[in-house]
């Protein structure tokens, strides 16, 4: 079989060929560094990661590198490669994963190690670090997951802490200098000791464990070294960032120009792990964010650009940039898109500003039903803001409305899930009142997320409920909010976040199972019609793992957990000290607008913004 | 434009090599991105979501290769050829664009017009008939016994029912050259042969159940109407 009979035979074969408008071409002979950027889900999913996006242009702007992408093929093309003597290949040149200097994977969700477990594989590269040849690709990765690196860490030679735009070039610089490919076992080990000094730079295999109450955690290294520090691009305005974006053919999940305008949240949210491992927040100038707009849009043709951010209507000059963007491209036809809106700052003109071409959706993020648990998780929003905002956007014209709510939060009652519904019916009351005759139109979209918890966050110790819990939960949620033409409730699956739960909070042992649920077909797990629960239940129970006991247990308070030395900049004091706040009903305020709380951050940044706003 | 005439510039591009993977929709995305990016005066639908008019003809199927592939991009007031040609050309690398032409017309669809298409294509008859396996004499006599016939019987399914039809008279033009037959098939909404159907009136005089093809390319399209074909002697 060779790539064209194969391309006839699959579903969507327009993820394979590559061939985009602003597609990166280079001659692979004439660079000294051949990058495989790896994506561990299929191509529509992988294309609109706007990181990978900024990755590939920082590569290729490097003239001794050729940066070429990979994704997960779909489960059909998967099937038909492994019954091959094809190898997986670049969208770019379609050269072997095997024949790469170097491969880095993105850890964007849990749920998607396997899927570089199959990338390597169906790539002709050896799936753990310590099995590989001299002249195999080195295998790293990076992104958000990586503030644990356990479970992973045996598959990576490098694991890459936080930001990448800096540190990236600081591992090519390094590559530059080596004789590449390694030729001897010896070489490898030199490059990766070098690699081990770079700051943000995990080298797994360089740090020794010791087994403690059930883990394996870090033990102490012979230089003494304590952590990894996470890398923190302090001057986002300056970072690079793609001026003109690949564009692929087909429809991909976000299928629009992004602009990132800010990095980073300090609200401090205590389930969410991003507003903890970004800090601080930075933010790029709009001038900056003009330039980069107008050469996004020129470059891509795009007919929409969204403005990515952890909360965007957190930007200082939000309106001023709206109003630019809209005076700019506005007479192009293109959309300004706001991808959600926080409650307490929805302002209707800003509101109406992005939507002044296409009237889509709005978003909102209550996270809680009642203001008890909004307290307990740090969600600062009052049931007024809710209302307000909804009222607002309504009398605007809006008619469908997306609200996030999660389930399972530390200790939750049924009167809490109970008052997610009585929400969401005064919000629908709001709105019949508000459209009158024309009520019909309205819909609610309810998007009911569970709880899980996550590595330095507040709640990092705390028990994930049951999925039998979870199930009982959402009936009593269904139960409360009744049957309405206009509500529409999507509920994430339980198993699902009882194997995110563990993947997330796991140590090294993990690996195996990771690898056991592969070997069992487990590839394209965040695809619910691909995740079948009884192979993870059973790779986990093949290494004496209750996959429910673990999710559902709580971690002592004074346990070393296996990602203590990964600093991520927020301390463990300042973690212990929000969960006592949490569990008071006591509020954090955001440090932008008041003091600094004193998170650890200071440690890591030359100035803290927080600090600095003060 | 409010007298009712329309201009157009039809581009003339390849669909050809990898891109024959792409989808209808997957072009017409990249055709608009292609327009925006090239800044011309493209006309805007009307209505709450105003999209650029740009129309095609009958797409290929997946898989399907052409080489003198049309789009059409209906403009605000017509402007020089070459003009848009520049403008169009470096947002089209990949599609290999040849010319753009500025077309007035009255109607709602430019290619509503269009009357002949013309295939190149290698059939594949299975494998007891692999294409190596069937030699050019009994292609070709199977393709003057077709060329010969009054009516070729092809039952084609809608969504919402089957019917059978005569798609002999819209075969204009039916060769055998080695592997590879060469057909020239009505397109209107009236005369619409698809290569497809004549490979199953071919499989069935041959006597073979499968009639897939390995390339098929779509060599041109034109505005010309032929007389309806009738049985023909000497195929």
């Amino acid at each position: 079989m060779n790539t064209d009979d194969l391309l006839d035979e699959v579903d969507g074969p327009a993820r394979y060929i590559g061939c985009e408008h602003n597609i990166v071409e280079k001659s692979p002979d004439t660079v000294a560094i051949r990058f495989a950027l790896c994506y561990p889900d299929v191509y529509e999913v992988g294309t609109s990661h706007v990181g990978s996006q900024i990755l590939y242009h920082i590569l290729n702007n490097r003239d001794d590198t050729y940066c070429e992408r990979f994704f997960h093929p779909w489960v059909d093309a998967a099937a038909l490669l492994r019954g091959s003597d094809m190898l997986l290949g670049s969208l770019e040149t379609h050269t072997p994963l095997s024949r790469f200097h170097i491969a880095g994977f993105t850890l964007q969700h849990e749920l998607n190690y396997p899927a570089v477990l199959s990338m390597l594989q169906l790539g002709g590269v050896r799936l753990r670090a310590s099995e590989r040849l001299p002249h195999e690709p080195l295998v790293i990765a990076g992104g958000p997951c990586a503030v644990n690196p356990e479970p992973m860490a045996p598959f990576f030679d490098a694991i890459v802490i936080g930001d990448g735009e800096e540190v990236l070039h600081e591992i090519m610089d390094l590559l530059g200098q080596s004789h590449l490919p390694f030729d001897a076992p010896a070489d490898r080990a030199q490059f990766l000791s070098a690699l081990d000094n770079i700051n943000g730079v995990y080298v797994p295999s360089l740090w020794p464990l010791a087994s403690t109450a059930g883990y394996l955690v870090a033990a102490p290294r012979a230089d003494g070294r304590p952590t990894v520090r996470r890398r923190i691009v302090e001057d986002l305005d300056a970072a690079e960032f793609p001026s003109a974006p690949i564009v692929p053919y087909r429809e991909t999940v976000h299928d629009r120009a992004q602009l990132e305008i800010s990095r980073g949240c300090t609200h401090g949210c205590r389930f969410c792990q991003a507003g903890m491992t970004y800090r601080p927040t930075r933010e790029r100038s709009v001038e900056t964010l003009r330039q980069q707009a107008g050469d996004i849009i020129a470059s891509t043709g795009y007919d929409e650009i969204s403005l990515t951010s952890l909360s965007c209507t957190d930007y200082t000059r939000i309106e001023e940039l709206m109003e630019f963007l809209h005076g700019d491209l506005g007479d192009q036809r293109v959309a300004v898109g706001l991808p959600s809106i926080r409650v307490d700052a929805f302002d209707v003109a800003l509101a109406q500003r992005a939507q002044r071409i296409k009237k889509s959706g709005l978003t909102f993020a209550p996270e809680a039903g009642s203001p008890q648990m909004r307290d307990r998780i740090n969600k600062n929003v009052t049931e007024d803001d809710l209302t307000g905002a909804v009222t607002a956007a309504l009398e605007a014209g809006w008619h469908r409305i997306k609200l996030y709510f999660m389930i399972g939060l530390p200790e939750e009652t049924d009167e809490d899930v109970a008052a997610i519904a009585d929400t969401v019916k005064r919000l629908l009351e709001i709105g019949r009142r508000c459209l009158g005759r024309k009520s019909g139109k309205l819909q609610f979209n309810l998007s009911v997320a569970l709880f899980i918890p996550k590595p330095h966050t507040p709640f990092q110790w705390v028990a994930q409920d049951t999925a039998a819990e979870f199930q009982r939960k959402r009936a009593l949620l269904q139960d409360h909010l009744g049957s309405h033409k206009q509500i529409r409730l999507r509920c994430h699956d339980p198993q699902q976040a009882v194997v995110e739960a563990f993947l997330s909070r796991a140590d090294r042992t993990a690996a195996d199972v990771i690898q056991a649920a592969y070997r069992a077909g487990a590839i394209l797990d965040p695809w619910n019609e691909h995740f079948d629960f009884t192979r993870w239940q059973a790779a986990a129970a093949q290494h004496g793992i209750d996959l429910h006991q673990r999710a559902a247990a709580a971690i002592p308070l004074d346990a070393q957990l296996p990602w203590d030395h990964i600093d991520v900049g927020v301390s463990r004091d300042f973690l212990l000290e929000e969960l006592e706040k949490s569990r008071a009903g006591i509020l954090t305020p955001d440090c932008r607008l008041s003091a600094c709380h004193s998170c650890g951050l200071q440690r890591l940044v030359t100035e803290c913004p927080a600090g600095a706003a003060r | 434009m409010s007298d009712g005439t329309h201009y157009y510039a039809i581009v003339k591009y390849a669909k050809a090599g990898l891109l024959r993977y792409l989808g209808h929709l997957d072009i017409a995305r990249a055709f608009d991105r292609a327009v925006r990016r090239a800044q011309i005066g493209v006309r805007y639908s009307e209505g709450f979501s105003p999209r650029a008019r740009i129309s095609f003809p009958p797409p290929l199927p997946l898989g399907a290769e052409g080489t003198q592939e049309l789009c059409a991009i209906e403009l605000v007031r017509p402007e020089p050829a070459e003009q848009l040609f520049r403008a169009l050309a470096p947002q089209l690398v990949k599609f290999a664009p040849a010319e753009v032409r500025v077309k007035r017309g009255t109607k709602r669809s430019p290619f509503a017009d269009l009357q002949v298409a013309c295939y190149d294509v290698m059939p594949d008859f299975g494998d007891k008939l692999a294409t190596e396996d069937v030699p050019t004499e009994r292609l070709q006599r199977a393709v003057a016994d077709f060329m010969a016939q009054q009516e070729i019987i092809i039952q084609r399914n809608t969504k919402r029912r089957a019917t059978m039809i005569n798609v002999r008279p819209y075969v204009y033009r039916l060769h055998a050259e080695a592997d590879t037959l060469t057909m020239c098939l009505g397109m209107t909404q009236e005369t619409l042969v698809k290569p497809e159907e004549v490979l199953r009136g071919l499989a069935e005089i041959l006597g073979v159940a499968s009639s897939g093809w390995q390339r098929l390319i779509r060599t041109g399209m034109y505005f010309e109407a032929p007389q309806p074909s009738g049985p023909q002697q000497n195929a």
